[in-house]
């Protein structure tokens, strides 16, 4: 009855009403199953032999257990995997305006940023407090962002 | 002499000695009664048996055992009904082989 290949179920415990296999002798009161069940050590006591024996190797992997045990028309449970694979949340992109002088965008036609300058050079007449509120924005960013981006405004 | 709602045996008696030494009589709720095994009625050990308020404190492993039909068959029963549902695979498998 207690061989290397037998089909097995629990009794007792978590795994219970589980189907596995017995992999290895370990006394004559434990034997290390495998299948369905956890792979651990069992007491004998704790199973219910089924009236089939697997062609397995000693020791086989869990995988190679399944594989078996599938083969020969058990009903096994897939393993529930913990991990959930949750896509990253989608960031929050504030929208900031920027200020004309401030404006440094490259894919822009160089003539439009000489325009950009004329305008500005004509601009500083006009006094300077405008400048300053791009600065004093950072503060309105999300917290991950303050570090990166704190000027000191004083 | 006790008001009319604590002469009810649904709060039990509890006798309490104070730091001024007199000893007073605390009326306190009683708790429910402990969970039975849906076969043969024996008490069923790891189930929570406390007033409401404190069972939705329990988280929901401190209330029942971790085990099929935990918190409804006691373990002597969970084992005879697994080993009736492997007989039967057995007498299924022999079928099929003859």
């Amino acid at each position: 009855m207690i061989e290397i290949g037998r089909v097995v179920m629990k009794i007792a415990g978590r795994d219970a009403g589980q189907i596995g296999l017995i992999i290895k002798i370990l006394d004559e009161h434990n034997v290390l199953i495998d299948g369905e069940v956890r792979r651990r050590k069992c007491n004998i006591n704790h199973l219910e032999f089924i009236a089939k024996v697997l062609k397995i190797k000693a020791e086989a992997s869990s995988s190679e257990v399944r594989a078996a045990l599938k083969t020969s028309g058990f009903d096994i449970l897939e393993k529930k995997s913990v991990k959930k694979d949750v896509a990253p949340r989608p960031k929050k992109v504030r929208k900031i305006k920027v200020h004309e002088d401030k404006q440094l965008d490259v894919k822009k036609a160089p003539e439009e940023k000489t325009a950009g300058k004329k305008h500005a050079a004509a601009k500083k007449g006009e006094p300077k407090p405008v400048r300053k509120a791009p600065a004093e924005k950072p503060q309105v960013k999300p917290a991950a962002k303050k570090t990166a981006s704190k000027p000191a405004p004083k | 002499m006790p008001s009319g709602k604590h002469k009810s045996r649904s709060m039990r008696r509890v006798f309490v000695k104070t730091p001024g030494n007199r000893t007073v009589v605390h009326y306190r709720k009683r708790k429910p009664a402990k969970a039975k095994c849906g076969k043969c009625g024996a008490v069923l050990p790891g189930v929570a048996s406390e007033r409401p308020v404190y069972l939705r404190k329990m988280s929901k492993t401190q209330k029942r055992p971790e085990r099929p039909y935990g918190g409804i068959l006691c373990s002597k029963c969970l084992r005879i009904l697994m080993k009736d549902k492997a007989k039967a695979i057995s007498a299924a498998i022999g079928g099929k082989n003859d």
